[in-house]
């Protein structure tokens, strides 16, 4: 009690009653902040919920069990109007996917923007692992697996004019890609002398469009069909690359059956000057590959090493980033493939013809016996040629009876996927975009992509200076008040 | 709780009739309403994919950093200064009482002064009749959520504001105070940021912190229609920290 009389001691007592009330309050300041940190809840108050990610979404996103991570690589120009707008739809959509994908205080998926040039570790991590190969690289891997997005795919672009923000089906697609145990099962055809996938020569080699595969969490696989092995039912998509021999027959038979039954992908490579056996399956699927020879005097059209300029895209939605970017294609020798004007008529059919070389240019037919090329109005086809086309049979239930789709992509050169051509002009983004397009990925129906809506003003100088005068009426105001009060607390 | 109440209207009563109140509002209304000509300005010449109270939100910090200084440099530190908060505490008033009232009232007109921003779009859509219909001046979503950040973040302000005017007797000295603590509250979540990309690796553990403090982040969020119940729980308790450390230094300074 003496103790507690003497007022140096009070004053110590006080000092530490308070200092202990201010790290109680800390304690409670920190210990509610994180409560709060592993256990939120957002709220989207918009009036379409625009800012919630689609209810499948939501449903895809609750079966996942496994974590995945987001890697977003950028270059020294991220802080470019352009790669920072990317950047910043990229994570506005990526922190609803995180949230989304909550498991009590776990996130199944998580994203990381990573400078290549600033974080050398977590870059070297990257390419050991995922095999990072390029500066700007959108990652999305599960454990060894990884997918990766192109730029390309997260935008719908017309005129050159960003409209649509396809970004929460295509990370949808890939995030579910590399989380499921189920990999897309894409087949090449051998037997025929085909071109190879490890094969590294330039120009009858695909090792390239083998690791853009690859990096896009393909399975890829070869198929011989010459014995009795019927086709995999596994097989999401068939490739014949370029065969320099016959199919034979038999061999077709089992190739339309996939077709025909079972919703088949198909995709085909045949140069000119060869014999490939697939004329009826052509034919029964509206298509007509003759073997001629497409010439293009057009300069325009011609590189540097000889090869063929295509700059002609039909409409659709494989060619709609090349067409609107002025991008193009490069092949070389190719033949005409074109709709097949003798096709009986089918409702069901699509078809599409992918690109075109120019209005000068002609497919010759007797290439092999002519010394200069010559437009012969009786044998030649005049220009544009189509070199690639898409014959699509819309699936679907028609009186209760289930009718079968499938697609046959046919092109006239194998050009666009040797080593030697696949990774120049466009025909990369090309043919990436065929490969999504034929395996269905980056497509969820009930996903509607996020229309980008842009705001601009048309105001005259004279409506510009009302504005102004109209908003300086609020601190001209309270400056009156302000005088009113001062005047009458003087009086 | 009555004293509390007759405070809080003596505080209000005193800001109305102050000169350095009308002085703050006008200099307030001129900043906002010069941005708000400014972001129209900008919409003429380049497209935007955000409406323009967005922008104007984004811009807040600016005009809080000081604002909110000069609203609550006065509240403490002249009382002490002037030595009325001794004779004040001899009424049956707590400290926790003064410290309130004298928050809740700032807050208050600092609220106020952010709700009248409401009259721009309003006063635009008066000077240019067609205006609203290129583009959307007032968006409900962006409103509400705008709305609630500015009083959520508010609560931090002018919290900081009254700490620093508790903690000296010198005006001059709590407005800077004040205009430093505010600063590095608003910047803390990018700078930790910063710090982390500089030092790859070895500070990883903080990517968290320095997301969940990010007040910028918060605003775009709240901005675009999405709310949060972390800025919530942090704005709230981190204004409830130092309105608490205001109470134990003014208890100090009576008692002393």
């Amino acid at each position: 009690m003496k103790y507690l009389e003497d007022f140096k001691s009070i004053r110590r007592l006080r000092f530490t009653n308070r200092c202990v009330q201010f790290l109680l309050f800390l304690l409670l300041f920190i210990g509610a902040n994180y409560l709060a940190a592993i256990r939120f809840s957002r709220m989207d108050i918009t009036f379409n919920n625009e800012q919630s990610l689609a209810p499948v979404t939501v449903a895809y996103l609750s079966k996942m069990e496994k974590p995945v991570k987001i890697y977003i690589t950028m270059g020294p120009d991220s802080e470019d109007v352009s790669q920072k707008k990317v950047i910043d739809d990229l994570q506005n959509l990526l922190r609803r996917f995180e949230f989304a994908s909550k498991r009590g205080d776990k996130q199944l998926i998580s994203f990381e923007l990573v400078d290549v040039y600033r974080e050398r570790l977590k870059t070297q991590e990257l390419v050991s692992k995922y095999g990072l190969k390029k500066e700007k690289v959108i990652l999305v891997t599960c454990g060894d697996r990884r997918r990766e997005i192109l730029g390309q795919d997260l935008y719908k672009i017309e005129g050159g004019v960003e409209k649509l923000f396809k970004g929460e089906e295509v990370f949808l697609s890939a995030i579910l890609d590399v989380a499921l145990s189920v990999r897309q099962k894409v087949y090449f055809l051998t037997g025929h002398g085909e071109m190879l996938l490890e094969d590294v020569d330039s120009s009858y080699g695909m090792s390239e469009l083998r690791q853009h595969l690859l990096n896009h969490n393909l399975s890829l696989n070869y198929l011989d069909i010459s014995g009795n092995e019927s086709i995999p039912e596994d097989a999401n998509l068939i490739v014949i690359a370029s065969p320099q021999g016959s199919i034979a027959r038999y061999e077709v038979e089992k190739l339309r059956r996939y077709l025909n039954e079972r919703n088949g992908r198909l995709m085909v490579f045949v140069d000119p000057g060869r014999k490939h056996g697939l004329e009826d399956l052509f034919s029964d699927w509206g298509v007509l590959a003759q073997d001629m020879l497409i010439v293009d005097p057009d300069a325009k059209a011609r590189s540097s090493g000889g090869n063929t300029v295509i700059r002609h895209f039909g409409k659709h939605e494989l060619t709609e980033y090349l067409t609107s970017f002025g991008l193009t294609t490069l092949c070389g020798p190719a033949r005409p493939v074109r709709e097949d004007p003798g096709a009986p008529i089918d409702d069901r059919r699509v078809f599409t013809e992918l690109l075109a070389t120019s209005k000068e240019s002609w497919a010759e037919k007797h290439y092999r016996s002519s010394i200069t090329s010559k437009f012969h109005e009786r044998y030649d086809l005049k220009g544009p040629v189509s070199i690639g086309i898409l014959s699509e049979m819309k699936g679907g239930s028609e009186l209760g009876i289930n009718i079968k789709g499938g697609k046959l992509l046919v092109m006239g050169s194998s050009d666009f996927i040797s080593n030697s051509k696949f990774l120049i002009h466009g025909n990369n983004l090309l043919m990436g975009n065929v490969f999504n397009w034929m395996l269905n990925r980056n497509r969820f129906l009930n996903i509607p992509p996020k229309e980008i809506r842009e705001y601009q003003i048309a105001m005259a100088d004279e409506e510009f200076w009302k504005v102004s005068a109209y908003l300086s009426i609020m601190p001209f105001f309270i400056f009156l008040l302000g005088l009113v009060v001062y005047w009458i607390r003087k009086k | 709780m009555r004293q509390f109440g007759i405070l809080v209207k003596n505080e209000l009563f005193m800001l109305f009739v102050s000169p350095a109140t009308y002085v703050t509002t006008v200099l307030f209304h001129l900043l906002t309403a010069s941005f708000y000509i400014l972001i129209l300005a900008d919409y003429t010449d380049i497209p935007s994919e955000d409406i323009p109270m967005v922008v104007f939100f984004r811009l807040f910090w600016t005009v809080a950093l000081f604002v909110a200084p000069l609203l609550t440099m006065r509240s403490i530190s002249e009382e002490r200064r002037l030595g009325t908060l001794q004779t004040l505490m001899t009424t049956p008033t707590t400290t926790t009482q003064f410290v309130l009232s004298k928050f809740f009232s700032v807050y208050a007109l600092y609220m106020l002064l952010w709700l009248s921003t409401l009259l721009y779009p309003v006063l635009v859509s008066i000077a240019v009749p067609g205006l609203g219909q290129q583009i959307p001046l007032l968006d409900p979503a962006t409103i509400v959520g705008g709305f609630l950040f500015l009083s959520l973040s508010g609560l931090l302000i002018i919290s900081v504001g009254i700490f620093s005017s508790s903690i000296t007797r010198s005006v001059m000295v709590a407005a800077i105070f004040s205009f430093t603590l505010l600063f590095f509250i608003i910047a803390s979540g990018g700078l930790i940021e910063k710090l982390a990309d500089n030092m790859p690796g070895r500070i990883d553990f903080l990517d968290g912190p320095a997301e969940y403090l990010r007040m910028f982040q918060h605003l775009e969020d709240f901005i675009h229609g999405i709310l949060d119940t972390r800025p919530f729980v942090y704005y709230i308790t981190g204004a409830g920290v130092f309105l608490a450390l205001s109470t134990i230094i003014v208890d100090a300074k009576v008692d002393s």
